[in-house]
């Protein structure tokens, strides 16, 4: 986790250090304070998602993403507030199960709040694109009834995580704009089952939305 | 430096070590009742301890469940669904278990001199077997 934590303090500081590059003759840094919503899918990458021993099923496969986010944008640079939840789906699971005489109902997602780094190496209107990196805390949690019994996932693990991808924004007008963001997430150790195994949670949410700009 | 500055400064910081270890020592007396659930089968296992579930096991690893000193923890445990098996337990685990207490005698002087008895818990495991399943 610490070399993680390197990793990106030292991206931060490459993304404060970054010399100021013109991609284009007449860039526009104007400056503005937005809140967006967005909308879209989450898709989860990585060992976390597949089943403890059902060979070739995902425990949890992707579905819808919705987030909130405000953020403040200074000539290149915006800081942002970002909170968001994605919904997981069970069914192959649950459908796995039933083959085999179970009958389970299972539900998971993933809630996150945190704090984003802009830089907008395309600052001309009516187009934005950014770099965004994020420090989050993420917050998974599931759960199954299973027979007589009801429990919740209990290897889901609250915990810290990053989030590094692309933000590109296309203005309507001086007040409106649309966006779409691609960031993929990873949550350290967002999976620990009680026998010791550990997993980071990771994933790619894809979303579209509106942005109000004041 | 000299001694009368130092010395006040040396016995200050000997308080602090001394009530440092006084709360470690109150805070370590907290007590504990301690269960291990270990799988003996062959297959995946849910454990939940009173109320507190703990998923996934697999054969031959163990859960520790640790809380607060009780005489007795409630134990289900049954295969992990989607297994093509199916087995449950439920057990009621006894574990040592003492009451916090105050005992008193009088001394020499006739008054009461009372010293406080904790609460103790203990520990108890259990290898889950797949005839305890069946």
């Amino acid at each position: 986790m610490i070399r993680k934590i390197r990793h990106f303090k030292t991206i931060i500081l490459f993304l404060i250090l970054f010399p100021e590059i013109a991609f284009s003759q007449n860039s526009d840094q104007y400056t503005f304070f937005s809140l967006g919503f967005d909308g879209g899918y989450f898709f989860p990458v990585g060992h976390w998602k597949t089943h403890r021993y059902a060979a070739g099923v995902d425990q949890f496969q992707g579905d819808f993403k919705i987030g909130l986010e405000l953020e403040t944008k200074i000539t290149r640079i915006g800081i942002g507030i970002i909170a968001g939840y994605s919904r997981l789906d069970l069914s192959q699971w649950e459908e796995y199960a039933q083959r085999r005489g179970d009958i389970i109902s299972a539900s998971a997602n993933i809630y996150d709040l945190g704090l984003l780094f802009k830089y907008y190496f395309i600052a001309q209107k009516p187009s934005l694109a950014s770099i965004d990196l994020g420090f989050n805390y993420f917050f998974p949690q599931g759960h199954e009834t299973f027979s007589a019994y009801s429990y919740d996932y209990s290897f889901f693990n609250s915990n810290f995580g990053f989030m590094i991808g692309i933000g590109v924004k296309h203005l309507l007008s001086d007040n409106l704009a649309l966006s779409l963001n691609i960031r993929g997430m990873l949550s350290i150790e967002g999976v620990k089952y009680p026998d010791g195994l550990t997993y980071d949670i990771m994933g790619l949410p894809i979303t579209i939305g509106i942005r109000y700009i004041f | 430096m000299s001694l009368k500055v130092t010395f006040p400064k040396f016995f200050l910081l000997l308080l602090f070590l001394l009530f440092l270890n006084i709360v470690v020592v109150s805070l370590g007396n907290d007590a504990k009742s301690t269960l291990t659930v270990v799988n003996k089968t062959n297959h995946y296992l849910h454990v939940i301890v009173d109320n507190e579930p703990y998923l996934y096991v697999s054969p031959e690893k163990s859960i520790t469940h640790t809380t607060e000193a009780k005489p007795t923890l409630m134990v289900n445990v049954f295969y992990s669904p989607g297994q093509g098996i199916t087995g449950s337990a439920v057990d009621t685990i006894e574990v040592y278990y003492r009451e916090a207490s105050t005992s008193c005698s009088c001394n020499e002087e006739g008054t009461d001199e009372c010293v406080y008895n904790p609460a103790a818990g203990g520990s108890a495991r259990w290898e889950v077997t797949p005839e305890d399943l069946n």
